[in-house]
């Protein structure tokens, strides 16, 4: 397959993807007692705003869905806006357009996922490398030891441990906020060791694999200085099948950010998401699923083609599409 | 060439060979258990310009016997015992860092299958310059030329394109020669060549021997690892069988083939389909090498044997001489049945 | 084949040291008596003692959970305002009290009977669906398989949690709501696996032979392909309970698990964070819990995984 139909292949498959996510979402938040107005008559009562701002509001959003029309014009007026990026009012939060409220979330969250990815990269490669060449060794085997823990517990839960000895007895560090530098290194820590346990695992058995390829005995043959060796030919391609792993990581990474946007109060697209659900705020979370359910597409999408392109064997041969097969393959149950 | 021959410890033999090796024992350690003997006293000698065929089943060694010449061991493995003179310089008691600058430079290594042994990720022209850079043979452009010209000489077109394209992309038999062109490059005394035509098919398979005969002629030292009698004869002067570890009979090749002595050589002969030209039944050797972990007593291949009916097959065998270029480890051999 | 067999049997690369004897020369000299597949497997998880320690306090949480009411001190709702956040060791509060004098001890045992009862629940329903969708899928192929894998297409871009985020949201707040919410997120990795091995077993001879002999359809869902498929779905079923535990917690941690009072590990550490400085216990407790209890319920599935498939990867 050539690179052209594989991107529009992709593309497209991404684009029904995301109408049937939609429309998934709408059935669900739709098949509620009462519609999106009525849901958050009812229940904005107990939620902090209420008063007046409450009901115009409201009759906005009725203005603007209509009371009486069929669920399935409803949908469609909330798609239109979604594409032209114009979604109406939050209810939770009161004067905030959707839109808005993503646009100032989502770059704090990518913020996060994207240094906890890297961190967690430069903890994971060093580590994967170092237990492999020292396979069964006791640093192995605690390298090991650390990436089970690090695998087994959430994000939230390394946070909640992380906030207990970084803010509550050392007093380092803040344990809630989003103002200064100082308030991204917890979450961002705790983000990062679940990915890296993950990603030390797999640099490990990949490089593992890798070291037992006859051209690695070549090269050694050839006189190659084993550091040399070990770059060049084992950790690199070693790390060509990491590139797959790193999408469905970054993809559970997004997640992460819920909960520990949730428990630090990073106004953040997860935060956002999770109030909008305990305060049914419907427009709100249609808005961030549908953004969350994008962005997971869309960086599936660019790993794989950044596989692509970094494997001369796709690259040369057109190979596109090959990708996938492996990542079905390598896919964290 | 005598077998027994024992030289003095870091004393090199008074022969004039390329290489010879003395002794070699090879040990691999093992869980909870005695380190497994893969390699058991072997001795052999490559001469400049010669071929030596080192023969026999899977498992019997004859891949871990050169890779203990050239240091190339699993980490679960023991540094070999026993002497390899190369250039005067015995390589089993050389540090990993001289053994490095003697890899690749001087001794060259041709593996089984190309697909496997060239880095799919890697250009050839990275692939068959880095180690000209890495023992300081020469510049850049000059390795690439180099690189270029012996590609040239396996005989692949185009070798200004070729060189810049990678292993994948190569035909399987255009992939061995750029292989042996690889290990060419840097001109070395001494190659080592494990199964190079087994994968390949059997006109690629001639085209792999013409090029090594070429090599030979231009004075290489050559050590081939087969299973293939016929290459064997077509290409080697000398020949060494080995069984679970061990020398069993060592030859020059044409008489090894014509007048086999040890019962393992004749099994092996009987066995293999292209040797002799006639037509006869395939006759193959009853059973299996043996465990090394659970040798048989005496000599390992008694149990196999269709003539072991003395007591004396319970006993170890020492190589015997025969004449003064053959010896078998069998003490039927000297009787010449 | 180049490689040599002696080579390859002492090569260590790739087996670690306890499966050794296993794969090693015991299995030739003494063969053991024959056994069945379950009692094989169960001698392989039996020898790996960090499963075995896990299945064992894994089973002693299950009953602390059962017998809450039993072992609590107190109710997991009842307030005592003489003593609010104080901390561990307290007199009558073996670990401390919360903000409204709520004990923290019986409230984390109350949390582990709330998260079993949903992570248990959860992976029970999906394990139905799953069972009934993949071996409709596998079998009948068709329509259901096709609407399933299209399915998994979709949930592969939308994350469990969001979805789980989206039925309590729409379901409410109550174990049930749970229950289905998070149920629903996890049948459709089991649902493919299920699919994936009835269509290896299908083809085999006893499978043949079975239709040979006229069985009908469900019948020979039920009575060979489930049999075979159990093995892998014990696998993935014994890995979805931590996770669904996780799961469970992380809604609460949302503010969208059970109704308050009704203690959620979740909740607690959310309430915990808020008096840090004053009562770290009210965090720590919960958290220990359930850390302990994810590790456990983790090794345990560590150990059917090896137990199932000795040779497989260590992953």
């Amino acid at each position: 397959m050539d690179f052209l139909t594989f991107l529009s292949r992709r593309l497209v498959r991404l684009a029904l993807c995301l109408v049937a996510v939609s429309i998934i979402t709408f059935t669900l938040l739709q098949s509620a007692p009462g519609n999106f107005a009525d849901i958050q008559r009812v229940t904005s009562g107990a939620s902090s705003i209420g008063g007046t701002g409450t009901e115009q509001m409201l009759a906005e959003s009725l203005s603007r869905y209509g009371d009486d029309v069929p669920a399935w014009q409803q949908y469609l007026t909330f798609m239109q806006g979604v594409a032209t990026w114009d979604m109406g009012p939050s209810y939770r939060y009161a004067g905030r357009a959707v839109e808005d409220i993503i646009g100032s979330a989502f770059p704090i969250s990518a913020t996060l996922a994207l240094l906890a990815v890297t961190l967690a990269l430069l903890i994971a490669v060093p580590a994967g490398v170092f237990a492999a060449l020292r396979q069964n060794s006791k640093a192995d085997h605690s390298t090991m030891f650390l990436v089970t823990l690090g695998n087994a517990l959430p994000s939230y839960l390394v946070a909640a441990f992380l906030i207990v000895i970084f803010s509550a007895s050392l007093g380092w560090l803040p344990s809630s906020g989003w103002s200064r530098p100082e308030h991204l290194i917890l979450p961002v820590l705790a983000l990062s060791l679940g990915p890296a346990a993950v990603l030390a695992r797999y640099v490990r058995s990949s490089m593992l694999e890798t070291l037992r390829e006859e051209y690695v005995t070549a090269a050694m043959a050839k006189g190659g200085p084993y550091r040399t060796v070990i770059v060049r030919h084992a950790l690199r391609n070693s790390l060509i099948p990491l590139v797959t792993v790193v999408g469905p990581l970054l993809a559970a990474l997004m997640t992460g950010t819920v909960f520990v946007e949730a428990l630090f109060r990073i106004p953040g697209l997860g935060y956002y998401a999770a109030t909008a659900a305990a305060s049914r705020d419907m427009p709100l979370l249609m808005g961030t699923v549908l953004f969350f359910a994008l962005i997971i597409m869309v960086v599936n999408l660019a790993v794989d083609l950044t596989y692509g392109f970094i494997d001369p064997r796709i690259r040369a041969e057109g190979g596109w599409g090959r990708s996938q097969l492996r990542k079905t393959s390598t896919q964290p149950a | 060439m005598t077998l027994t021959q024992r030289a003095e410890p870091h004393d090199p033999p008074e022969s004039d060979a390329l290489l010879s090796v003395r002794e070699l024992h090879t040990e691999f350690l093992r869980e909870q258990a005695e380190p497994l003997r893969v390699v058991d006293g072997v001795s052999f000698d490559v001469e400049r310009g010669k071929a030596l065929a080192i023969v026999g089943e899977s498992g019997s060694g004859k891949s871990v016997t050169v890779r203990s010449v050239l240091r190339l061991l699993p980490r679960t493995a023991r540094t070999p015992s026993g002497e390899a003179w190369f250039h005067g310089r015995d390589l089993l008691s050389l540090s990993q860092r001289e053994m490095r600058r003697i890899r690749g430079r001087n001794i060259g290594m041709v593996f089984q299958n190309a697909a496997e042994a060239m880095n799919p990720t890697l250009t050839l022209e990275r692939q068959l310059t880095e180690h000209l850079l890495w023992h300081g043979i020469c510049g850049k452009s000059e390795a690439r030329e180099r690189a270029v010209r012996a590609l040239g000489d396996v005989g692949i077109p185009e070798p200004e394109r070729r060189i810049r394209v990678y292993p994948f992309q190569l035909s399987g038999g255009m992939r061995q020669r750029a292989m042996i062109a690889m290990a060419m490059v840097t001109e070395p005394a001494l190659l080592i060549a494990d199964e190079p035509t087994t994968a390949v098919d059997v006109t690629v398979q001639r085209q792999i021997l013409d090029l090594l005969v070429g090599l030979k002629d231009r004075g290489t030292g050559v050590i081939m690892i087969t299973h293939d009698l016929g290459v064997a004869r077509y290409f080697c002067d000398q020949a060494v069988v080995m069984y679970a570890g061990r020398v069993v009979e060592q030859a020059p090749t044409s008489e090894l083939l014509d007048t086999p002595r040890h019962p393992y050589t004749k099994g092996l002969l009987g066995s293999s389909v292209e040797v002799g030209g006639q037509e006869r039944p395939l006759l193959p050797i009853p059973g299996s090498p043996p465990d090394l972990a659970h040798r048989p007593a005496g000599c390992a291949f008694h149990p196999r044997c269709a003539q072991a009916e003395s007591p004396r097959c319970q006993e170890e065998q020492e190589l015997i001489s025969i004449g003064d270029e053959r010896a078998a480890a069998c003490w039927k051999a000297e009787t010449g049945r | 084949m180049g490689t040599i067999a002696a080579t390859e049997d002492v090569d260590t690369t790739g087996v670690t040291p306890a499966e050794r004897p296993v794969s090693g020369t015991g299995q030739h000299e003494a063969p053991p008596r024959a056994r069945g597949p379950w009692a094989r497997a169960w001698d392989r998880f039996k020898r790996n003692r960090l499963a075995l320690i896990s299945l064992i306090f894994c089973a002693l949480l299950v009953l602390v959970a059962a017998a809450a009411p039993l072992i609590a001190p107190y109710h997991f709702g009842a307030t005592d305002y003489a003593n609010q956040l104080v901390g561990v060791g307290s007199e009558g509060h073996v670990l401390g009290t919360d903000q409204l004098g709520r004990d923290i001890l019986s409230r984390t045992i109350y949390g582990l009977r709330t998260a079993l009862i949903v992570a248990f629940g959860a992976e029970l329903l999906a394990l139905l669906a799953a069972l009934v969708i993949g071996l409709t899928a596998g079998y009948r192929g068709g329509r259901v398989e096709q609407g399933l894998m299209a399915f998994t297409d979709v949930m592969y871009a939308f994350p469990s949690y969001l979805f789980a985020i989206v039925m309590v949201a729409v379901l409410g707040r109550s174990i049930i709501a749970l229950i289905i919410a998070i149920g629903i997120a996890g049948w459709v990795t089991q649902a493919r696996l299920v699919r994936a091995q009835v269509l290896t077993i299908k083809q085999r001879e006893y499978v043949e032979a079975g239709r040979a002999m006229g069985a009908s359809g469900p019948t020979i869902a039920i009575r060979y392909i489930l049999p075979n498929a159990i093995g892998p779905l014990l696998v993935t079923t014994s890995f979805a309970i931590p996770a669904a535990i996780a799961a469970e917690a992380g809604l609460g941690l949302l503010g969208l698990g059970v109704q308050p009072p009704t203690p959620s590990w979740g909740a607690m550490i959310s309430e915990g964070t808020r008096f840090l400085l004053a009562a770290p216990h009210m965090l720590l407790a919960p958290a220990a819990v359930f850390a302990l209890s994810l590790l456990a319920f983790t090794w345990v599935g560590d150990g059917v995984r090896d137990a199932f498939d000795p040779r497989g990867e260590q992953r």
